[in-house]
């Protein structure tokens, strides 16, 4: 087991060892209300009773304050044992019984406190687990100390012994396993979480809360009232709520059903007058019971926790996706705007240079024609550079095209043309084929021509590692009544099954210049003009298909 | 130092461009020879090497991103094709390792786009300067082995010891001649080396030894 490192108490401050006498005067008081009550529905001539909730009380106080509380559960003990029990033995025998006992409860109360986290809102089903086979021993213990005190000086019979031991263990662990998960709830402040919960939230668990009573009651009338079979045998329909209730409310649910379900039980063998007869029966039952809620609960938290782990781990998760992709925007943005620089920066410097030149020739009333000669190349490069700026506003904002109705076959040319140099230099045979009697297409011709080059390049960039014969083949045909589709293969090794899929997003370039826009561009492009461009994955080489609609789209 | 004439001395020297872009060429062209130098554009780095009329002093402004070969490349061919030539390199916006290339190999500057005048002034004035002693020293290094020339054998032995710091006596000592005859040869080797003073003698005979090391 590992340790929880706390400590056997807190250290004592000023003030609290007013705090400390005052709780363990109403625990002394609590216990002995307790026992008497338990004790007034004793199950055998012996002081045994079904189930003991005051141990619980015990180890639970001293869960919550520590070794300083021992002295009032010695003190809690031997009274109620004098008050309730009217102290069956000699001084020694139940001196022995009761110190056993008590110390017995202090052990168990100490070794949860070291070894089992009880805090409920982190407790999970290993806690359980470790909190019954703790309290288990404990009780065990107690019992045998007990029992073994009242030998001693003989107020109890050997022979009997070993009855007596097994009820008050049972009876113990029953009381620990019921009513210890509550006890320890409101140590820990419950009630204030419960007051901090939404109004709606505390409505629907007052009613799930009724309606498990109601359920508890109900099947209790059936088991013991009905009674379809004899004693209590349907009594297993209790753990239909209980679970559901456990499953549903945890851990808390489990601490606050039992107590209600073992009263509903105690009382309905107590109406019914079966409780003398089948004690053990009930003991075991409520047990399993008891058991078999506490695991269920702490197995519904713990399937809570990991689900909130999961969810905010998704939502860390999509945070960092969403910057990513942030990122890659604005470095694919940085990327253009440095391209955009340095297109401007050609026309800005002439203009410059040219500015300053004028500022000479002004001077001088004889460079007269010279000056306008510059100031007309100012205006020259100023047009320039509003070229290319509108041309890019019109690319990038307004989508505004000049659509004219082009031959394909006139479109295919020009591409060609784009990349004829580069295509004789690496030696890459060029072929066309282009159905006959294709109508024209409404394209703006510079904007197809440079998807097309796009392609182009990237089809010789791929052939560029691959061995001869280097091909590019061109083909367009008429898809559909509406559209043509051009498409453009290479006899390169392929694209990559890995990069298939990032092909048309920014920055997915697999060459070490380039802006890894040129597709992403040209996939825009594509869908201004109502058509699409996509890769053609059932082919094994590379083959990209632009697909045009013959009907201009409206604007 | 922007100043509306060059410094005197730099009016006329050449200024060399090497810029593909008609405009940008154009317009320094412009303003470079109204400044009063004489610029001379080249479309391309190939061009330019091509070139064998090239005057010094002069200098070479090189555009960075040239087709063909590139501007550094041919930054590192100019050295061996016209050593010492100055090269001024246009870099593009903000290209920060570029200019330190170019530096290291020998660039006297880098500028811009868009160029500022003043920069542009400042850098071709520098460069032309440090060309003009080249092109300085070079002369005097040639004139000076002129002028040595024309000194006889004998001559040349007593001009090593009079710079050496030997006295007339010693001088006629060492070779077995009069002190008289040392006279002589002193005055036609300063005649020879058109030198006024003595003092003169030694500051030709340390320009020498710097121009020529281990000579």
């Amino acid at each position: 087991m590992t340790s929880h490192s706390e400590p056997l108490a807190e250290p004592l401050t000023q003030g609290a060892f007013g705090r400390l006498f005052v709780r363990g005067a109403i625990f002394i008081a609590l216990y002995v209300l307790l026992d008497a009550a338990a004790y007034t529905l004793p199950a055998a001539p012996f002081a045994a009773t079904p189930w003991n909730p005051h141990p619980a009380l015990a180890v639970v106080l001293v869960i919550d304050g520590g070794i300083w509380y021992a002295p009032a559960v010695f003190g809690a003990v031997a009274l109620a044992e004098v008050l309730v029990r009217e102290a069956p033995g000699t001084l020694l025998g139940t001196s022995l019984a009761c110190a056993g006992m008590a110390g017995a409860y202090v052990c168990a109360g100490l070794a949860v406190r070291r070894y089992v986290r009880v805090r409920w809102a982190r407790a999970g089903v290993r806690d359980v687990a470790r909190f019954i086979a703790v309290v288990s021993a404990g009780t065990l213990v107690a019992a045998a100390l007990y029992v073994g005190g009242y030998l001693t000086d003989g107020t109890l019979d050997l022979a009997e012994a070993p009855r007596v031991f097994g009820h008050l263990w049972i009876g113990d662990l029953l009381g620990q396993a019921v009513l210890a998960p509550l006890l320890l709830l409101l140590t820990q402040g419950a009630w204030r979480h419960w007051r901090r919960l939404d109004r709606s939230v505390r409505r629907v668990a007052v009613r799930d809360t009724v309606l498990l009573v109601a359920s508890l009651a109900a099947l209790l009338v059936v088991v013991f009232g009905v009674k379809p079979f004899d004693e209590f045998r349907m009594s297993y329909l209790l753990f239909l709520p209980m679970i559901a209730f456990a499953l549903r409310y945890g851990l808390v649910g489990a601490a606050l059903g039992l107590p209600c379900a073992q009263i509903g039980f105690v009382l309905s063998l107590v109406i019914t007058e079966t409780l003398s007869t089948s004690a053990v029966e009930f003991q075991l039952l409520m047990l399993t019971l008891a058991i078999t809620t506490l695991f269920f609960g702490a197995l519904a938290d713990e399937r809570r926790r990991s689900a909130e782990i999961l969810a905010s781990r998704e939502r860390e998760l999509r945070t960092q996706q969403s910057e990513l992709s942030h990122a890659q925007r604005s470095a694919a943005a940085a990327e253009l705007a440095a391209a955009l620089a340095h297109e401007l920066n050609q026309p800005l410097s002439a203009i410059g240079t040219y500015a300053s030149a004028c500022r000479v020739l002004a001077r001088n009333n004889n460079d007269r024609e010279q000056l306008l000669n510059a100031l007309d190349r100012v205006a020259e490069e100023s047009a320039r550079a509003g070229q290319f700026v509108r041309r890019m506003r019109d690319f990038f904002r307004t989508g505004a095209a000049h659509m004219e109705r082009v031959e394909v076959r006139e479109l295919v040319a020009a591409a060609r043309d784009q990349v004829g140099d580069r295509l004789a230099r690496s030696r890459i045979a060029w072929r066309d084929s282009i159905e006959p009697g294709l109508p024209t297409l409404p394209v703006d011709r510079v904007q197809i021509g440079a998807v097309l080059g796009n392609l182009l390049g990237n089809a010789i960039d791929a052939l560029a590692g691959s061995g001869p014969p280097r091909a590019i083949e061109v083909r367009a045909r008429r898809a559909s009544p509406d559209a043509i589709r051009i498409e453009v293969r290479d006899s390169g090794p392929g694209v990559p099954i890995e990069v298939r899929d990032r092909l048309f997003q920014p920055m997915s370039t697999s060459k070490p210049e380039g802006m890894g826009l040129g597709l992403v561009i040209s996939r825009t492009i594509a869908e201004r003009h109502g058509g699409r461009l996509w890769l053609d994955t059932e082919s094994h080489q590379t083959n990209f298909c632009l697909e045009l609609p013959i009907d201009p789209v409206p604007a | 130092m922007s100043t509306d004439a060059p410094q005197p001395g730099l009016a006329g020297s050449a200024v060399y461009l090497v810029e593909d872009d008609r405009a940008v060429r154009e317009s320094l062209e412009l303003l470079l020879r109204l400044r009063g130098f004489i610029p001379k554009g080249f479309a391309s780095g190939e061009e330019f090497l091509a070139y064998s009329a090239l005057q010094r002093p002069a200098c070479a402004l090189l555009d960075v991103r040239l087709p063909g070969i590139d501007g550094l490349e041919l930054q590192r061919q100019l050295r061996n094709k016209h050593p010492g030539l100055p090269t001024i390199v246009i870099t593009a916006h903000g290209d920060v390792s570029t200019a330190r290339t170019a530096l290291r190999d020998g660039a006297v500057d880098f500028l811009e786009k868009p160029i500022d005048e003043g920069d542009l002034l400042d850098a071709v004035t520098t460069a032309l300067t440090s060309d003009q002693r080249i092109v300085q020293e070079a002369r005097d290094r040639e004139e000076l082995a002129a002028r040595l020339q024309r000194l006889t054998a004998r001559e040349m032995e007593v001009f090593e010891r009079i710079t050496n710091g030997q006295h007339n006596r010693e001088i006629a000592e060492e070779f077995g001649i009069s002190p008289r005859t040392v006279e002589v040869h002193r005055a036609r080797i300063m005649e020879k080396l058109r030198a006024r003073r003595v003092a003169d003698l030694f500051r030709l005979r340390f320009d020498l030894e710097r121009n020529q090391p281990g000579a």
